[in-house]
């Protein structure tokens, strides 16, 4: 249960506590809401199985069977769930999805002093969703390689 | 089935040889488990013979480190070739005093009768000539030196390894000197049951062909020279009516098989030695052709002997250029896969570099062929005997009657558009998105093909045959 959260905050460095906080599914009152890193894990590596699962068995391109060609798809692959986390947590943000406690600090009036989560923090998280995706992918490809014709080599052994 | 001895006899003996190895190497099979050839050439420096004599070596060189059995996919050098006599030559004994053809006789030892007699059937051109570079288109010359070989040990060894079932051809040309005295003679002494010839009753009783060739090239006039093409169809007319005689009227041959063409090409006026080369023809071609079709033949029943069966070749067309699809459909059949299939094997590694190939599974997998072959001995003789083979295909489509089957100045970019005169399947474009053409589609095939578990040779041959094979099949329209 605390698995993807526990390797996505190995890169927490790269957002804030609160969209942390919110990721760990703080609703307001308590984390009792979705854990919403559980919902990126899985997404990370369904689309991580899946971009490998191209590589090694769809386009499986005696061509492309070079390390550097793997390495485009481990790019890809990264660059894919970068966009998807950030965008959806730019969304949670823009929407907001996102409990107001988490993001804006107010005085005793009630007035936003300051906005505690930005844009910025969505992008780092996309960032770590990068890293974190390309973990996936690396292990992903290890398990299924050996079974494809021409790419078994890639990128190593 | 035994063995096939072939007498390959002088020059056209040697160059059919070396047809005849390549179509082996290509996986075409003989009907004998055993191909046995032996050269009868005076000349030991001819380049033709030097060059057919290496090629066997080579194949043979290749082929000992492989294996044939069922599960073995290769038919790669599948054909056994025994060297049964040192370099495939049989040996002849010229070497007497200046290897002149006067001391070879003893003429300075003869009485004056005799000298005269002598003088009578040899000019003085003859008797002065050197035989340790051939009879130079003089059967006459020829008749007597090569009567010596039945005495020879290397033919007592060949009479004594001959078995009940084992089969005789004879190859040669009725327009040389060499060929044309060593048809007949050879031809009548396996007839002859002369008691001092081991095993004379199995040779008597054996099926022996022959093709005998006639006139295809001409020589360049050079009045230096004792070799005059313009004799050519005069000396075979008279060796014509010669075998008529005293080979096809007493039927000491099963088959005789004559194959001629237009004498479109001129060769280099060489009398013999190591300028002697000439480029392969397409008549040399079809009589390997025809050392195939007699091997296959039915055999006359035991102890009786048939009228000799003549044959001719016969195209759909003729062409200055023949491609596969002027040959009729049996002898396409033989040809056209394996031939095509060598090409491809050939050219794989004349269009690849060698990094592009040992990132490839066929190379890197623990049943694949290790990157250490790449740099042992094995690896360069395969690779020569391969660049051999383009040599011979480009000297086929060079000469006149062209033998033009393949194209090999694109194969990099269309390894699958080699074969001239032919459709080639459309490319799917859908592949072509995904790069799953040309090499790539031969490297897919290379790292999909099954290979036995043994030696780097063996599962190097394997893969190729196998990838090869499917290439053929899904890429050639055939």
């Amino acid at each position: 249960m605390y698995f993807f959260g526990t390797v996505y905050c190995w890169f927490n460095a790269f957002f804030c506590q609160n969209l942390e906080s919110y990721l760990w599914g703080f609703d307001g009152m308590d984390y009792t809401g979705r854990i919403w890193f559980n919902t990126f894990g899985v997404v990370a590596i369904a689309i991580s199985a899946v971009i490998a699962l191209l590589y090694y068995y769809v386009i499986n391109n005696p061509r492309w069977n070079r390390w550097w060609h793997w390495l485009v798809f481990l790019g890809l692959n990264g660059l894919i769930n970068m966009f998807y986390a950030a965008t959806k947590t730019l969304s949670a943000l823009n929407t907001p999805l996102i409990p107001e406690s988490l993001l804006y600090e107010r005085d005793i009036n009630g007035e936003v002093v300051s906005t505690l989560i930005h844009s910025s923090d969505c992008w780092g998280f996309g960032f770590a969703n990068f890293i974190v995706s390309t973990m996936f992918f690396v292990v992903i490809s290890f398990l299924i390689k050996w079974g494809s014709s021409n790419c078994k080599h890639s990128p190593i052994l | 089935m035994g063995k096939l001895f072939i007498f390959a006899i002088g020059g056209t003996g040697s160059r059919v040889l070396r047809s005849l190895t390549f179509l082996l190497a290509s996986g075409v099979k003989a009907s004998s488990d055993t191909i046995v050839p032996i050269i009868i050439d005076p000349d030991q420096e001819a380049a033709d013979l030097t060059r057919a004599t290496d090629l066997l070596r080579s194949y043979n060189k290749i082929r000992k480190d492989l294996s044939f059995s069922e599960t073995e996919r290769s038919r790669f050098f599948e054909q056994e070739i025994e060297e049964s006599v040192a370099h495939f030559q049989l040996p002849l004994n010229i070497n007497t005093g200046n290897g002149h053809f006067r001391d070879y006789i003893s003429e300075s030892g003869m009485g004056k009768a005799n000298q005269a007699f002598v003088n009578l059937l040899f000019s003085k051109k003859n008797l002065d000539a050197d035989m340790t570079v051939g009879f130079k288109g003089n059967p006459n010359m020829g008749s007597v030196v090569l009567n010596q070989f039945s005495t020879s040990q290397a033919f007592k060894e060949f009479a004594n390894a001959f078995r009940q079932g084992d089969k005789i051809f004879i190859v040669s040309s009725i327009f040389g000197g060499t060929g044309a005295s060593g048809f007949p003679l050879l031809t009548k002494v396996l007839r002859s049951q002369d008691k001092n010839i081991p095993n004379s009753a199995n040779i008597n009783a054996a099926t022996i062909g022959a093709v005998t060739v006639l006139p295809y090239f001409g020589i360049k006039q050079d009045e230096n020279s004792a070799i005059d093409s313009s004799t050519f169809i005069a000396k075979t007319r008279a060796a014509l009516l010669y075998y008529y005689d005293n080979i096809s009227e007493n039927n000491s041959l099963d088959y005789l098989y004559y194959l001629a063409d237009e004498q479109a090409s001129m060769y280099e006026n060489c009398e013999g030695g190591k300028f002697q080369q000439n480029d392969a023809h397409l008549i040399e071609f079809l009589a390997a052709l025809a050392i195939l079709d007699f091997d296959s033949s039915l055999e006359p029943e035991a102890g009786k002997r048939r009228e000799t069966v003549h044959k001719e070749f016969g195209m759909k067309e003729m062409e200055d250029y023949i491609h596969f699809s002027n040959f009729d459909d049996k002898t396409k059949e033989i040809i056209e896969k394996p031939l095509i299939r060598f090409s491809l094997f050939r050219n794989y590694f004349q269009d690849r570099d060698r990094l592009s190939y040992v990132s490839q599974s066929w190379v890197k997998d623990k049943d694949g062929v290790n990157m250490e072959f790449f740099k042992k001995p094995y690896f360069e003789e395969v690779h020569k005997f391969q660049n051999s083979f383009a040599e011979w295909l480009k000297e086929l489509q060079g000469n006149k009657r062209s033998l033009d089957l393949f194209d090999f100045s694109k194969s990099k970019e269309s390894p699958f558009s080699i074969v001239k005169g032919t459709e080639q399947p459309r490319k799917s474009i859908f592949k072509g998105v995904l790069g799953k053409k040309d090499y790539a589609l031969f490297d897919r095939e290379l790292n999909s093909a099954k290979s036995q578990s043994g030696k780097d040779e063996q599962k190097f041959m394997d893969r190729f045959y196998g990838a090869t094979s499917e290439l053929v099949d899904k890429q050639f329209n055939i």
